[in-house]
């Protein structure tokens, strides 16, 4: 087993509502992501997936709030956690080590400062060594721009080239671990293909570790080597790629793979479709949240204290018959 | 940035602008009923002598009732030779005498008033909107929109009450002391100093809260803005991003407001004038509306008009250096 890089403990993110009450969006979730691995995050909108982003990030503004966990991130200068750091510690941490493409990039860079300047003070907060300049065309050129990019604003630029701009700044300091955030849903097909292509790339020669989320599966299936799905504010499935899309063992997994068209979906076959709408997160849940639209529901979920089993290697699955209702299948 | 393109067309504005509220300006007061012989001679005579009214008509080219002849008179006159006529209530002065006596004191005190509040706007603006919610913040937030509601006159009236009069450490009115000639003399130059000082104070109080309350709540709403989320996660420092990220782009919705807000302090200037007597040209429009002075309103006004214009125009060139989008569309 390879070893982690960031782990994600316990983790409860809530959003307060306007009546005092709150959003529970992260419900008590542990992941851990491994060192040089994409690790890819799919789920529906609404299912914590950027939340868990922010978190990770530590984004998360007031009145919503971290309410428990841990995140802990393990390099080259021993075990932090994030959770805890002070201001200052957390912004040498924020870039340098952790960076993040998101999701949309229409307004993410300053409109009245020309991109190199942007490049400039990101490099002035992290004492970056070396000739900036130098720097600053290097990462553009990763991340297929050309150098005269630099001299420009953001308005002069596409909403692609916007994009590239943005994974050029998240890679300019060297960060181990990348969190992208839907990079590519914004853009269409064509650029999408080429972003994921060099993301990839990047991944191997700069040595990045990536969190990648989309609620896009097949784009999770280009990119991942795991894929973790999420539903309601947790992680109910992670597995190696190829085990998760084979052989999926939670039922919203498979539901979700089966309402995928490819090219080589049969004519005429029906796509599995998923009533009724996810639960009220502002309220608490007992036993899984899937349970109201599961097909393969039984009494004893209501009372199933969560936890994920193995159902294969390294394949983790938060469903009281996930063995049982993988054997049917087989 | 500044385009080539962008100049040009500013500049046709500006000066389409200029030609029709000079049209405006000849317009508006001889729609004013009465007539500036009578007055005078009014004045003078307590009656109206025929022979002299029909005299006096002739010398001020009331004559003809046809205005179109004296709008053709008057722009030849004006642009041909600077003309802008004789006075008729500081006859025989010429109106620009009059305007270039009195408009420095007005450019003095808007100018200074105007700098003053937009700096001071600025940066208390950005000051309370970065600390948005603290108590600080909401106290200088509600003395400000107290401050914004009080008339620029009232004010003044009660600054001459307080300051010049119970407890008298300003002087009661003029733009400087009669015992002082007028030169380069540290006297002279101490007195234009102590005098304008509770004019400009009662401007820049009444003006500048409202810029600031615009800066504080565009600050506010930065805090939603995606480039400064980005900010914090490039693990930039906050006083890194309070000034390069969000008082920078704060300061552009601002600018626009205190171009707005021109006009309004430029009137607010006159009625200062006006109640601490002080010679500008707003005193001088008081006293030449009240007085039917019709060639020194309209002087005057075209005066104003072209200041505005101005200010408007290096405005436009302001937004343009500061804000990159800036175009023409």
């Amino acid at each position: 087993m390879s070893e982690d890089i960031l782990t994600v403990k316990n983790l409860e993110t809530d959003y307060s509502l306007d009546n005092g009450g709150f959003v529970r969006a992260i419900r008590s979730l542990n992941v851990e992501l491994q060192k040089g691995e994409t690790l890819a995050l799919v789920g529906e909108s609404g299912s914590g997936k950027s939340t868990l982003a922010l978190s990770i990030m530590r984004l998360i503004d007031k009145p919503n709030k971290i309410a428990d966990g841990e995140i802990i991130l393990h390099d080259s200068d021993g075990d932090t956690s994030i959770l805890e750091l002070g201001e200052n510690a957390l912004r040498r941490i924020r870039w340098k080590k952790i960076s993040m493409v998101f999701q949309s990039a229409m307004n993410i860079l300053n409109p009245v400062m020309r991109i190199e300047d942007q490049f400039i003070d990101t490099f002035e907060a992290h004492s970056m060594p070396g000739d900036y300049s130098d720097r600053i065309d290097k990462y553009l050129t990763i991340a297929g721009l050309g150098t005269k990019v630099r001299r420009l604003y953001p308005h002069q630029l596409s909403g692609g080239m916007k994009q590239r701009v943005s994974i050029a700044l998240a890679l300019s300091c060297e960060p181990e671990i990348l969190i992208a955030d839907e990079p590519t849903t914004a853009l269409d097909v064509v650029v999408q293909r080429e972003i994921l292509f060099e993301l990839k790339q990047l991944k191997t020669s700069l040595n990045l570790s990536i969190i990648f989320i989309t609620h896009d599966l097949s784009v999770a299936s280009a990119v991942a080597d795991r894929i973790g799905i999420f539903y309601a504010g947790r992680l109910v499935e992670i597995g190696r790629k190829n085990d998760v899309i084979a052989k999926p063992g939670h039922p919203y997994a498979k539901l979700l793979l089966g309402s995928i068209v490819t090219l080589s979906t049969e004519r005429g076959k029906n796509l599995s479709s998923l009533e009724g709408s996810p639960p009220d997160l502002s309220k608490e849940i007992i036993g899984c949240s899937f349970y109201d639209r599961c097909p393969s529901r039984v009494k004893q979920c209501l009372s199933y204290d969560l936890y994920p089993v193995e159902v294969g290697d390294n394949h983790y699955v938060e469903c009281l018959r996930a063995k049982e209702l993988l054997e049917s299948t087989v | 940035m500044i385009t080539r393109r962008y100049l040009v067309v500013r500049t046709t504005y500006a000066i389409v602008t200029a030609f029709i509220a000079i049209t405006i300006n000849f317009l508006l007061p001889r729609l004013i009923p009465g007539n500036p012989a009578d007055v005078i001679l009014f004045a003078n005579y307590h009656y109206i002598p025929p022979g002299k009214a029909k005299l006096l008509e002739a010398q001020f080219g009331l004559t003809t009732n046809n205005l179109g002849i004296e709008f053709y008179d008057y722009l030849k006159q004006l642009f041909l030779h600077f003309n802008l006529g004789l006075s008729f209530s500081y006859y025989p002065a010429t109106v620009a005498q009059l305007i270039e006596s009195h408009l420095p004191w007005t450019l003095y005190l808007l100018g200074v008033s105007i700098l003053l509040s937009s700096v001071l706007g600025v940066i208390v603006g950005r000051w309370i909107g970065w600390r948005a919610g603290s108590r600080s913040e909401s106290v200088t937030s509600s003395i400000f929109i107290g401050l914004t509601s009080l008339p620029y006159f009232w004010l003044a009236i009660i600054f001459i009450l307080l300051f010049a009069f119970m407890i008298p450490i300003f002087p009661l009115a003029g733009s400087f002391a009669i015992t002082v000639t007028p030169g380069l003399t540290i006297s002279f130059i101490s007195s234009v100093i102590t005098h304008s000082l509770l004019p400009i104070i009662t401007l820049v109080i009444t003006t500048f809260p409202a810029f600031a309350l615009t800066m504080r709540n565009t600050m506010v709403n930065q805090n939603k803005e995606d480039y400064l989320m980005m900010a914090r996660a490039r693990g930039l420092p906050r006083h890194v991003i309070e000034k390069k990220y969000a008082a920078r782009n704060a300061i552009l919705p601002v600018t626009t407001h205190i171009v707005l807000a021109f006009g309004y302090i430029v009137a607010g200037a006159f009625f200062v004038e006006v109640v601490f007597s002080y010679q500008g040209i707003g005193y001088l429009l008081y006293k030449a509306v009240t007085s039917y002075d019709y060639p020194l309103v309209d002087g005057i006004f075209l005066m104003i008009t072209i200041t505005v214009i101005i200010a408007n125009f290096l405005a436009d060139m302001l937004y343009a250096i500061l804000d990159p989008r800036v175009e023409l569309r």
